[in-house]
């Protein structure tokens, strides 16, 4: 088999994305017969025999072949496509778990909804969401258009700035969906992922807990924390529990736990944490984070182990 | 036949081809006025054989030069994480790669031809405004080499070819490299709207005697239309590029959602533009297959008013359908399915022409030489871009696979489909036409194979990279999503692909040589009148024209023409000169004196480049130098112009005698003007457009305008203003006046403009609204400022009038330049009374 | 008279910078185990693999540390051959060490396929007797695979069979010269250089390990081993393919820049590039592919006090890593 088959697109995990499969099928199968169609047609018309070319030669086959197969062909999938956009796009329950997702050059900051819409848990570039429920993600932007996209759980929806677009995703089965910042936003624009986990409802619902009560816990003071405040971590980070506030970069209270460093890039680990903190330019050219040089082998090692820590 | 469109006899039509000999010296008199400078004064050559010619060359270059950076992209993305480019010169070159594409490849390019061969396919001496094409050219190749060579210095832009703000306001790209993109696309823009405005006309009103619009070549209704679309759809990007370089350079804030703005407000301006745009590129190319595929089959075209409609019906939809580009942006569901709709139903009339094609393959004896052979193959191409073009008009799809390698596929397909593939088939098949030797058939196969075979292995595969999730745009991807293999596979097509055209200059460089008198000629055996024997004047004389292949149904038609035995088989007047016919059955109305070689187009060009261009380096005194350099010189260039010549009719042949200066709506000039009043119109109807969105999108941010007391001496100004104009322009026809009078009341007219504006300047400068605060200031000074830019050129118009009165070069009673300053200031009126009128009946926010 | 040594996996090509795995037979066990002054242990297999350059008696020679494995190794997988000069190391896997003898072992020969193996004396006892002036040439033929071995220590063994063996052997290491290894593991050939390959004793399909081995004539010369101009690191069952995923998928190359890793291109650590040149690890401890292995895995571990931090990576895919950066360029 094809190297990578099925793509994502054709690898649906969650309902929106499943009807999306099929309708592309369905699009896919109909440009294969027009197109079989039209070739037939040119050979005939370029190599058939004189009968069928004369046949071929007149305005009766502009009218059948250039208005009225279409019109028709179009029509249905004209209908097939408007109902399905109007499922897709069904006004909200508003009882739905809400998420908001704010794109950033070049990451995503995530804040979880409470049933007032105040945030209740932060992270980044990393999105949890339960099995068999959907989602509705409040998409918005701080600076630029962004697109959030994953394609095996839904259709892409722009980010952006001074408005929200609201999109649906559900996962079927627990994984890991990837995704990437669809909208060219500048400079590593390509270096934009992102990971969304389905979880059990039942591991879900303890993630979140777990994570809602350490919002709200104060954490004693460490080196590591005393240095992530030295070094001047957080002026731009937050740790919550603690005097690191700053919220121009990822909220790294769950840092700890996340997969991936760097929006989706790099494998979470201390040394790519060291790495990363050492000369983040090094590994995603032109992201907002500076190189810390003036960090010793010490600090950095204790700066990631408190990073590791923050689960 | 009885039927006429302006009274001219059609039974005039049977002298002709007239008998007996024409007088020997005629030939050469018609030879010396059409003359071209040699040397380094071919420079300032006008003529359409040398114009169009450096004009295609151009186009052909830049096409080259993006290709380039195609393959600097591709190599790049071979493999993953590959560092052959870095990230910022990456995204210059794709932004490059989009651009010069778009702007200095396709659309001058099917400017271009149209300029190269329209006068000889409607049998005209020249386009109407010869400088005025040769203006365009230079502008273009000036301002395009001096583009594109700031990728050299990495100050190319990098936001993308439709350059979304806000990541290309100041904050998100504070460098000049959108500065250039926006100066100088902008700027190429007004070049391309000038040729615009030259071939609507050439076709409209040059063709020859008898070749009504159902017997144009279906090239010039291609062209028709693709003129017409620019006309419409350029002012869009012209007022987006300007509101976005104010906000740039001034701070006003258009696409700020901070202070009021919208940065959809630049999609909408954007699309409006970029859709049609796209049709813009593909109307010409399917022309020319139109009326290639008709020529090499040696038949007529299947269902030619079909395909008429459905040029029609594709120009009109594609207004409708902007949109489309922007499914992902959360628009209300009921707006995109309208879009989603006329994008589906665009694809109709390219199905029309689709069959049609091969239908006209089918009744016809098709050849399979190297043209053949690339229409074929671009039909192919394009259906398959026209079918992934019906999925992805289905928005649930698009949601999927928009701003994917997908997409990229798809309009790679429809471009080069629609597009290049129409072009090199016009490129052998009129080769003899300017060269001495035609392009190698043998060779030709091998390009033709080469580049089809190349665009398949890229881009086929690319529809299943989008789908593999692969966005584009983006400098590089990590492994283990399998997106190497496809890329890979890219890569090479693309490397094949350029092979091809390596192939095709190297054909170039061994076969052709430019001649005007002794080229290759009709080697396919083409029916249109651009196979006529011709020379720098074209056709001896001017053939009348009964059907769409005259040369296929009259053997002789070549010889008489030859011989002179149709109209104007000299020179009338001793000037250059062609034969102005009625737009719709191209009955004959008067002969148009031509300006011939004139440097100032030349100087005017480099003087317009130069100002736009040190805007973007910011170096503000040269520019401003430049800027004000270009005006003498275009007024220079105007001021040989619109002169009566001492015969007031003259015998265009078999006794038939046409006047030689002519006014009002007939005439070529009007119709030029009036076209670029709708540019200028469809400008501020889009401000007003952008107004109306802005107001509705952040209605909170509005502030209640000046009270509609303050209209008053506004609108007194405009309307003193326009009625003086239309004072002093009936004063002309009275013959009792002074020389001076009517001019005067131009003079005062232009002042009463003014005043106008200057009190509705004040009085919003008095209300306190500060363009940089808000959306609504800056739109709101965005208007004034468009209208101060109108004022400005009727307060420089009217006293070029007035210079032009003072050493009598304005006729009585009527007078081109007149009815055209009058024709300006009566529009700079009415739309500062609309501006005026229009920012004030939005109420503030409460 | 049995065979002193079972080779477990053949490297071909030229002895001298490569590894050898053998397993003992009882007497090479005995004669090791005599030689270092300790008991013989059953199932011994034995990894020898020079350690560092000392200067000793007047002659430069290399301390070579035979180890003790007490653990029987069921199945083995591909060697690998890695960049370094100086290692010559006998290796099984999975490995248990059980001991680690300060054995001095000038160097190890080729032997002919199933000729009985030579014995295995120390540098110091067989200095002794050599007298030690005549101990310092090397064998001349000791690069050329499957020649000869010489046997040095005087003990000549005679086996039943080893005439026939060593016919058919023969053959069949002809017939392999030119055929492509065909790797147990699946690994990819690709960062192998061929030229320097060989394989005499590839396993065919169908055909287990164990038919695979063939006697090793195991050779300790008295005096010092001549450091072989191209002396290689050899990693039997590291892959220098998989080591680049692993570099990938441990994001390594986030704070190393490491020569043939295109993304990312880190600056905090150390540019990793030339490895079989090196001498030192972290300016520490020697450059061996064990102690690479160790280290890429568990850096502080074995160089307490470094910064760079213990690594989530198996000990194969350290193995494997090691074997990458072994092939970096310098």
């Amino acid at each position: 088999m094809l190297e990578g088959w099925p793509p994502p697109v054709f690898d649906p995990a969650g309902p929106y994305a499943t009807s999306i499969t099929l309708l592309a099928w369905v699009l896919l199968a109909m440009s294969a017969v027009v197109l079989l169609v039209v070739l037939a047609a040119l050979y005939v018309a370029l190599f058939g025999n004189p009968r069928l070319r004369s046949r071929l030669g007149g305005t009766a086959v502009v009218w059948i072949g250039g208005i009225a197969f279409p019109v028709v062909v179009l029509t249905l999938l004209l209908f097939y496509g408007l109902s399905l956009t109007r499922n897709l796009s069904a006004p909200l329950h508003g009882d739905e778990m809400r998420v908001r997702v704010t794109g950033e050059m070049w990451w995503w900051r995530i804040a979880y909804l409470d049933g007032g819409g105040r945030p209740v848990v932060h992270d980044a570039n990393e999105l949890h969401i339960p099995v068999g429920r959907a989602v509705v993600l409040e998409l918005e932007s701080a600076d630029v258009i962004h697109s959030f996209w994953v394609p095996r759980l839904s259709g892409k929806l722009d980010m952006i700035p001074g408005r929200r677009n609201l999109m649906r995703i559900q996962a079927d089965e627990p994984g890991i969906f990837g995704g990437q910042c669809a909208e060219y936003c500048g400079g590593p624009h390509a270096l934009m992922g992102f990971r969304v986990t389905a979880h059990r409802p039942e591991d879900y619902a303890r993630l979140m807990e777990a994570r809602i009560a350490r919002e709200s816990a104060v954490m004693s003071s460490s080196r590591g924390a005393r240095l992530f405040h030295d070094a001047g971590c957080a002026a731009c980070h937050r740790i919550a529990g603690t005097d690191a506030n700053g919220l121009a970069g990822p909220d790294l209270t769950h840092v700890g736990s996340r997969r991936t460093l760097g929006a989706g890039i790099l494998p979470n680990n201390r040394g790519t944490m060291m790495g990363w903190i050492g000369n983040s330019q090094a590994i995603k050219p032109g992201n907002r984070m500076p190189p810390y040089t003036v960090l010793s082998g010490d600090d950095l090692t204790a700066l990631a182990a408190y990073l590791e820590a923050q689960r | 036949m009885s039927v006429s469109e302006t009274g001219f006899d059609p039974e005039l039509y049977k002298r002709f081809p007239t008998t007996g000999e024409r007088p020997p010296e005629e030939f050469e008199r018609l030879k010396r006025a059409w003359a071209a400078p040699s040397g380094i004064a071919r420079l300032t050559a006008v003529n359409n054989n040398f114009v169009g010619l450096w004009y295609v060359s151009t186009a052909f270059l830049f096409f080259i030069l993006a290709g380039g950076l195609a393959l600097l992209m591709r190599t790049q993305l071979a493999l993953p994480l590959t560092g052959f480019l870095s990230q910022e010169t990456y995204n210059q070159v794709f932004t490059m790669h989009g651009t010069v594409m778009m702007f200095l490849f396709a659309v001058p390019m099917m400017e271009a031809i149209g300029v190269m061969l329209l006068p000889q396919m409607l049998a005209a001496r020249d386009l109407p405004f010869p400088r005025l094409s040769a203006y365009a050219f230079w502008a273009y190749f000036v301002g395009g080499l001096c583009f594109f060579a700031s990728i050299f210095v990495g100050l190319a832009p990098d936001g993308g070819w439709f350059m979304y703000p806000p990541l290309t306001s100041t904050t998100f790209s504070p460098g000049i490299n959108a500065d250039m993109w926006l100066l100088g696309i902008g700027f190429i823009e007004i070049s391309a709207i000038a040729g615009a405005i030259e071939i609507l006309v050439g076709v409209l009103k040059t063709r020859a005697p008898g070749m009504t619009l159902a017997r144009m070549p279906m090239f010039a209704w291609a062209m028709l239309v693709f003129a017409g679309m620019i006309v419409i759809a350029f002012p869009a990007i012209i007022l987006g590029t300007l509101l976005l370089e104010l906000e740039r350079a001034l701070n006003w804030p258009f696409f700020d959602a901070t202070r009021g703005g919208d940065p959809l407000l630049w999609q909408h301006l954007f699309w409006f533009f970029g859709h049609p745009e796209v049709y813009i590129i593909f109307l010409p190319g399917a022309g020319l297959i139109s009326m290639l595929i008709a020529n090499l089959s040696r038949t007529g075209l299947v269902g030619y008013h079909l395909v008429v409609l459905a040029l029609l019906a594709t120009s009109f939809i594609s207004f409708g359908v902007w949109a489309h580009h922007m499914f992902t942006t959360g628009m209300p569901t009921l707006s995109i399915s309208f879009f989603s709709a006329a994008s589906v139903a665009v694809s109709l009339p390219a199905g029309v022409q689709v069959f049609s094609w091969i239908a006209t393959l089918a009744s016809g004896k098709p050849q399979f030489n190297t043209p053949t052979l690339f229409l074929v193959g671009g039909l192919v191409i394009f259906v398959m871009g026209g079918l992934t073009g019906v999925m992805i008009g289905l928005i649930p799809f698009d949601w999927q696979v928009h701003d994917t390698h997908f997409i990229v596929a798809h309009f790679h397909y429809v471009l080069i489909g629609g597009a290049v593939f129409p072009v090199f088939a016009a490129f052998y098949y009129w080769m003899g036409m300017t060269s001495r030797r035609p392009l190698s058939e043998r060779l030709g196969k091998w390009v033709f194979w080469l580049m089809f075979a190349g665009m398949h292995i890229t881009f086929l595969v690319m529809h299943l990279t989008g789908f593999m999730g692969m966005p584009r745009r983006v400098y590089t991807y990590l492994p283990n999503l399998y997106w190497e293999w496809p890329n890979l596979v890219s890569t090479a097509g693309a490397y094949i692909f350029g092979l091809g055209i390596l192939l095709f200059l190297f054909d170039l460089a061994r076969n052709f040589r430019f001649s005007i008198d002794d080229q290759a000629g009709n080697s396919y055996g083409g029916g249109t009148l651009e196979w006529l024997p011709n020379g720098l004047y074209n056709t001896r004389s001017i053939p009348i024209v009964h059907s769409r292949e005259p040369l296929w149904d009259d053997p002789r038609l070549g010889d008489d023409v030859e011989q002179g035995r149709y109209f104007l088989p000299g020179t009338a007047t001793g000037l250059r000169e062609t034969l102005i016919t009625s737009p719709l059955r191209a009955e004959p109305q008067y002969v148009q004196i031509m300006p011939g070689p004139s440097v100032w187009p030349l100087l005017a060009a480099v003087f317009t480049a130069g100002f736009f261009l040190l805007l973007t380096v910011q170096a503000y005194t040269p520019a401003i130098v430049c800027g004000i350099l270009t005006i003498p010189s275009v007024m220079r260039w105007l001021w040989e112009t619109d002169r009566p010549v001492p015969q007031e009719t003259v015998d265009v042949g078999a006794g038939i005698c046409l006047p030689t200066y002519v006014t009002g709506p007939s005439t070529h000039g009007w119709w030029a003007i009036v076209i670029l009043l709708v540019v200028l119109g469809m400008v501020f109807l889009m401000e007003i457009f952008s107004y109306f969105f802005l107001f509705g999108i952040h209605t909170s941010y509005w502030t209640a305008p000046p009270g509609f007391v303050s209209l008053l001496p506004v609108l007194a100004g405009y309307g003193g203003g326009a009625g003086l104009a239309l004072l002093g322009r009936h004063l002309l026809a009275r013959e009792g006046s002074t020389v001076w009078s009517p001019t005067t009341q131009l003079l005062l007219a232009a002042g009463a403009i003014g005043f106008g504006f200057a009190v509705d300047l004040l009085s919003w400068r008095e209300h306190g609204l500060d363009p940089t605060l808000s959306a609504q200031g800056a739109i709101v000074y965005a208007m004034l400022g468009w209208q101060g830019l109108m004022v400005a050129l009727a307060i420089l118009m009217a006293p070029y009038l007035a210079a032009r009165t003072s050493v009598g070069l304005v006729t009585r009673p009527h007078n081109t330049t007149f009815d055209v300053v009058t024709l300006f200031l009566l529009y700079a009126a009415a739309q500062g009374a609309m501006a005026a009128v229009v920012t004030r009946i939005t109420p503030g926010a409460v | 008279m049995l065979p002193l040594m079972h080779l477990l996996e053949e490297v071909g090509g030229r002895l001298s910078g490569e590894w050898r795995v053998g397993r003992a037979n009882p007497f090479t066990q005995r004669a090791v185990a005599a030689c270092a002054g300790r008991e013989t242990t059953a199932g011994v297999t034995l990894r020898i693999e020079q350690r560092r350059p000392r200067r000793r008696g007047g002659f430069r020679g290399r301390e070579r540390h035979v180890r003790i494995i007490k653990d029987h190794c069921p199945s083995l997988a591909r060697r690998q051959l890695a960049g370094n000069k100086g290692h010559l190391l006998v290796m099984p896997s999975p490995v248990r060490i059980g001991d680690q003898l300060p054995l001095q072992i000038a160097c190890v020969e080729t032997g002919q396929p199933g000729r009985p193996g030579a014995v295995a004396r120390s540098v110091e006892r067989m200095a002794r007797k050599a007298g030690i002036g005549g101990a310092s040439h090397a064998p001349a033929q000791r690069d050329q695979p499957a020649c000869l071995g010489k046997l040095i220590g005087g003990t000549r063994i005679s086996h039943g069979a080893a005439s026939h063996a060593r016919k058919c052997a023969g053959r069949h290491c002809r017939q392999q010269q030119t055929r492509e290894p065909v790797h147990a593991s699946g690994g990819t050939v690709r960062a192998r250089p061929r030229f320097r390959f060989r394989e005499p004793f590839a396993p065919t399909k169908g055909q287990g390990l164990a038919d695979a081995r063939i006697l090793l004539p195991l050779v300790l010369a008295a005096g010092a081993c001549v450091e072989a101009p191209d002396q290689r690191q050899f990693m039997p069952f590291a892959d220098a393919a998989r080591g680049e995923r692993a570099i990938e998928s441990a994001g390594c190359a986030s704070c190393h820049t490491i020569d043939g890793i295109r993304w990312p291109q880190g600056r905090v650590g150390p540019r990793l590039q030339g490895f079989a040149d090196r001498a030192l690890i972290a300016g520490r401890v020697p450059n061996t592919p064990e102690n690479l292995s160790a280290f890429v895995r568990d850096a502080p571990d074995l160089v307490p006090g470094t910064t760079m931090p213990a690594m989530p990576i198996s000990e194969r895919e350290a193995r494997d890593i090691a074997a990458f950066l072994y092939r970096t360029q310098g």
